[in-house]
């Protein structure tokens, strides 16, 4: 089908030459033409002074001139134009109708898509069954709100799916609107605070103070907002507050509450950095190493947002380590990943032009680094 | 299917348009009719052809088609419809399509509207245009295709640059592209008289309307440019002497030389090599100005490497077509025929200098667009040129210029009588000179301002007269002078408008040095001196837009106690690219405007604002509107023209124009 009209668009682009050409008539040569072009101005000149608006005499000098100019072209023009060759007609001809499509077509074959229908989105989206794909069935959402943005369960619907896949933008914006149109409840406060702190990579910024905080209001003993209020005490470096706050949160706790190994993690940590950090600053020594297996366990048990906080402090703090002492080609490596895997181009970037200093002596080491970075796509 | 019958249609378009350059060629060296006539017909297809494949792209914008890795990246399917299609042209693959629509439409209307050409002109010309719309297709498929795809296709898409959703956007690309492409044609035309050996008689008369009209279109283009950067990026500054800005300034200047030596080579066939070569130099620097912005060059010169298959072929078609065209017109110019003599006091003498100054300007901004990128490209040293450089040797030529704009106007054709033609601008003098007073006496330092204020008032009062004088030539009552200034020429009207823009932007270029500027930290209820005006800031709050979220500031204007007006400068940022921008808050008092933008956020509730007060800087663009009106009268006219050497009371020594 679509072949049908690409013969028959190649049709009419080599019917515009052969048609001329075809065509019998014969052209006017320059002489004529130029004479022609003196008449209309000779004219001209007539019609001004009979309005008035050239003095008999400029009109006088004005005619003189263009008679000038006339003999002077005259006198140049020598070509006419001759009687069209036959031959030449039919080679132009055949040439054109030959070497259109065999330019065309190839050079359409190397860079088109000619199987490829149209995908306009609104099609696409009635053509797709309702939870056929997530991102589908999120695209569908979109559409919708697009028209309707006043559907308030729909932003609650899709809000999930952007914190999941790092839109938190779209995220924050999504529980913004259901907060405005659905009206206030704690959960949907303390929603909107996660985004918030993903957005801030684990930080619990003031803006998410603010909805936890609005939360409790409605509801004092909201489980989720008391937990990042602790941790924001905690990352304050308010030890005391955090872990009073933490622990009031595990004795309200109901038995079976799946927030309690989690809470219990942190007071734990929270203790145990306390009476380290007492005796001696050498905290950093072993924190450069992988997760221990229940670290590992206790990371997965964490909400999102503490997950990836658990694992930017790692990475953080092997970074902090590899900026003192950078001959550790397996440290570079693994923050090389690690940068990769937390979609932070930029910081990767800077990390293997850091590498390629630190192991600025140690070709087969540097090796090894450049490697990775050419795997991962790490620009320089 | 849309979009690949488009992308077909485009690959067609570049067979057809290389049988367009090599056909009427041939025609025209074998003084073949038939192959002569096939350049019209071809044009015009090609021309039916690209605009169905730039149809087909908007309409892939337009339904969010997210299999085309264009769309995907410069659109979302909740951007409002108007920024889909001008989203089109907003990125380097749609804005290379527009440019090849345009070229192809100026070879249409060259098509059309060239009934009374000489038939060997005709072919060469459109086949010179045959040959540009070749090589531009060829770039596009090549290195730029927009109909790129993928499958499966994504379900949304990453949204446009935020700075380009705005109205600006759909305007100040076309008509900055009509202007640039449109001095294609005169190229061709000029490029096809070089090919021919001979410039007819008529050649001027065919080149000036499309001079003008591209003239006209770049005029606008840059007009409306400069007014979005000037309420867009919140500095208040509306030239900046970027590069890309200097890109579209130089064929302006190029082109306005071309306008007037245009004008001497119709009505009295002098010139004319100059005119040939400057219709060269004009769409060369368009050509130039496209490598710049387009090869990417200019973000850095090393991104020139990161992208070298674009660079080089946009540079391969440059140094073809400039090269081509300056080597032809070596070989060549030194057989045309001589035109017509005139003495060095009278209008052909005036434009000659005209020609002197405007291509000194034109040499001044090449170099200092140009030196800075040699410079980094050879030693690695970044040097800026900017304002200052611009200033200090633009402005020397700039003021003169405007000084000797109204005197050319006053001079008669071929002999003209200098002392007669200063006495009839004795008036635009005296008010002159008036101004320097009144504006010395109100506004004050900076002097340069002052000056060039008085030199502006001058140019509009002595463009403006030459239409009194020639209205009350016969002082036969106010009537009769009407009557005869509406019997005028239009192109009368055409060179007092043009000359009286000129006029007003220069003023509104000189009060920018009046302009009062006020930068501080606000909370509600705090208020702000600026100029005359008292500006207060009433709330603060936040908003929803389609495609971005909004906060914004209300600001009323008073003056003696008086709200006169309210502006609301805005912070938006847009989520998908997660990018900010700011809105400035403009009002128009007078001629003035006060003009808000706001800065950083505090915690206590203080916002930082830029606020200033401009007064007659509407003028700058009312000025450039008022230029293009006057292009637009003279385009009108469509007389053919023959200028007349009033009879001298002293013979004066007649010298070789060229």
């Amino acid at each position: 089908m679509i072949w049908l009209i690409f013969v028959f668009l190649t049709g009419a682009a080599v019917l515009a030459v052969l048609a001329p050409l075809a065509a019998k008539s014969a052209s006017a040569s320059d002489a004529s033409t130029d004479k022609a072009f003196f008449g209309e101005q000779l004219a001209e000149i007539e019609r001004e002074r009979a309005e008035g608006l050239l003095d008999p005499a400029d009109a006088e000098g004005a005619r003189v001139e263009a008679a000038r100019r006339l003999l002077r072209a005259s006198e140049t023009d020598g070509a006419t134009a001759q009687p069209s060759n036959r031959k030449t007609r039919v080679v132009a001809a055949l040439a054109t109708l030959l070497l259109v499509p065999a330019l065309a077509i190839p050079l359409y074959l190397s860079v088109g898509a000619a199987g490829l229908p149209d995908v306009p989105l609104a099609a696409r989206l009635a053509a797709t069954p309702p939870h056929a794909d997530l991102s589908a069935a999120v695209a569908q959402i979109e559409a919708h709100l697009v028209e309707r943005p006043d559907d308030g369960r729909g932003f609650e619907v899709v809000a999930p799916f952007y914190l999941r896949n790092g839109r938190y933008d779209d995220a924050i914006h999504a529980y913004v609107e259901a907060l405005r149109l659905l009206g206030a409840t704690p959960t949907r406060y303390a929603a909107l605070g996660e985004a918030y702190v993903m957005a801030a990579q684990g930080e619990v910024t003031p803006d998410a103070r603010r909805v936890f905080d609005a939360a409790l209001a409605l509801d004092a003993t909201h489980p989720m907002s008391r937990y990042y209020l602790a941790l924001a005490a905690a990352q304050d470096g308010d030890t005391a507050k955090a872990d009073e706050l933490w622990s009031k949160l595990l004795a309200d706790a109901p038995a079976d509450a799946g927030y309690r190994e989690l809470v219990r993690a942190q007071i734990e940590k929270l203790r145990g950095e306390a009476s380290q950090s007492a005796p001696s600053g050498e905290a950093g020594k072993s924190s450069g190493e992988g997760p221990a297996s229940e670290q590992g366990k206790a990371v997965a048990a964490m909400p999102m947002a503490d997950q990836q906080a658990f694992i930017r402090s790692m990475v953080e703090r092997l970074a902090g380590r590899l900026a003192q002492n950078g001959d550790d080609v397996e440290g570079w490596l693994k923050l090389l990943r690690a940068y990769s895997a937390l979609s932070e181009p930029e910081k990767a970037k800077a990390a293997l032009k850091d590498a390629s200093k630190a192991l600025a002596g140690k070709p087969a080491d540097l090796a090894r680094v450049e490697a990775l970075a050419a795997e991962l796509n790490i620009e320089r | 299917m849309i979009v690949e019958t488009g992308h077909f249609a485009l690959i067609l378009a570049f067979a057809l348009a290389l049988a367009q350059a090599v056909i009427p060629f041939a025609g025209a060296r074998l003084g073949d009719g038939a192959l002569m006539r096939v350049a019209r017909p071809t044009a015009l297809m090609q021309f039916l052809l690209v605009a169905f494949a730039y149809g087909a792209l908007t309409y892939a914008h337009v339904v969010s088609d997210f299999s085309l890795v264009n769309v995907i990246e410069n659109s979302h399917s909740s951007k409002p419809l108007i920024y889909k299609i001008s989203g089109v042209w907003g990125n380097h693959e749609g804005s290379m399509l527009l440019w090849v629509l345009v070229l192809s439409l100026c070879g249409a209307l060259i098509a059309l509207f060239s009934s009374a050409m000489p038939a060997k002109l005709r072919a060469d010309t459109l086949s010179v245009q045959g040959l540009l719309g070749a090589a531009f297709l060829l770039f596009i498929l090549l290195t730029s295709n927009p109909f790129a795809r993928v499958s499966p296709a994504p379900w949304q898409g990453r949204d446009l640059n935020p700075i380009l959703q705005d109205p600006g956007l759909a305007i100040h690309p076309p008509l900055l592209y009509l202007g640039y492409v449109g001095f294609s044609i005169v190229f061709s035309f000029a490029a096809a008289a070089l090919i021919g050996g001979r410039i007819d008689a008529a050649w001027a008369r065919f080149a000036r309307p499309w001079t003008l009209f591209a003239w006209i279109s770049l005029t606008l283009g840059i007009a409306m440019g400069s007014y979005w950067a000037y309420y867009t990026l919140g500095w208040g500054g509306f030239w900046f002497w970027d590069p890309v800005e200097n890109a579209s300034l130089m064929p302006w200047i190029a082109g306005t030389a071309l306008l007037h030596s245009a004008a001497v080579m119709e009505k009295r066939e002098a010139l004319k090599v100059w005119t040939i070569f400057l219709s060269i130099l004009a769409f060369s620097l368009s050509l130039l100005g496209t490598f710049l912005v387009r090869s990417g060059v200019l973000t850095s010169v090393h991104a020139f490497a990161s992208d070298p298959e674009r660079g080089v072929f946009i540079l391969a078609i440059l140094v073809f077509f400039i090269g081509g065209a300056l080597a032809l017109f070596a070989l060549r110019a030194g057989a045309l025929p001589v035109g017509g003599l005139f003495a060095p006091i009278s209008r052909e003498g005036a434009l000659v200098l005209n020609n002197l100054l405007l291509t000194t300007c034109c040499a001044t901004v090449v170099i200092g667009t140009l030196y800075p990128l040699a410079l980094e490209a050879i030693t690695g040293e970044k040097i800026s040129v900017g304002a200052p450089f611009f200033n200090t040797v633009l402005i020397p030529i700039a003021l003169p210029l405007a000084l000797l704009m109204p005197i050319g106007q006053m001079l008669a054709w071929k002999r003209g009588d200098l002392s007669a033609a200063l006495a009839r601008l004795r008036v635009a003098f005296v008010i002159g000179v008036a101004a320097l007073a009144a504006f010395g006496a109100l506004q004050g330092a900076p002097y340069l301002s002052v000056a060039a204020a008085a030199v502006a008032v001058y140019l509009v009062v002595g463009s403006l007269s030459d239409l009194a004088l020639r209205a009350n030539a016969r002082a036969a009552g106010p009537r009769a002078a009407l009557a005869r200034l509406l019997g005028l020429p239009l192109s009368v009207f055409g060179t007092a408008f043009a000359h009286a823009g000129m006029g007003l932007t220069l003023l509104g270029l000189a009060a920018t040095g009046w302009g009062v500027e006020n930068i501080t930290t606000m909370r509600v209820g705090d208020y702000a001196d600026v100029g005359p005006y008292k500006i207060v800031l009433e709330e603060m709050a936040a908003r929803p837009g389609p495609n971005y979220s909004e906060s914004y500031a209300v600001m009323a204007v008073r003056s003696n106690g008086q709200t006169v007006a309210r502006i609301e400068p805005a912070k938006r940022f847009y989520p998908a690219r997660k990018t900010a921008r700011t809105e400035a808050g403009i009002v128009t008092l007078g001629l003035g405007q006060v003009y808000a933008a706001l800065g950083e956020g505090h915690d206590d509730g203080s916002i930082d604002a830029r606020i200033y007060y401009k007064p007659l800087v509407t003028l700058i663009w009312i000025g450039a509107l008022v230029m293009a009106l006057g292009g637009a009268f003279s385009l009108a006219d469509r007389r053919l023209r023959i200028g007349v050497a009033r009879r001298a009371a002293a013979p004066a020594l007649p010298q070789a124009a060229e």
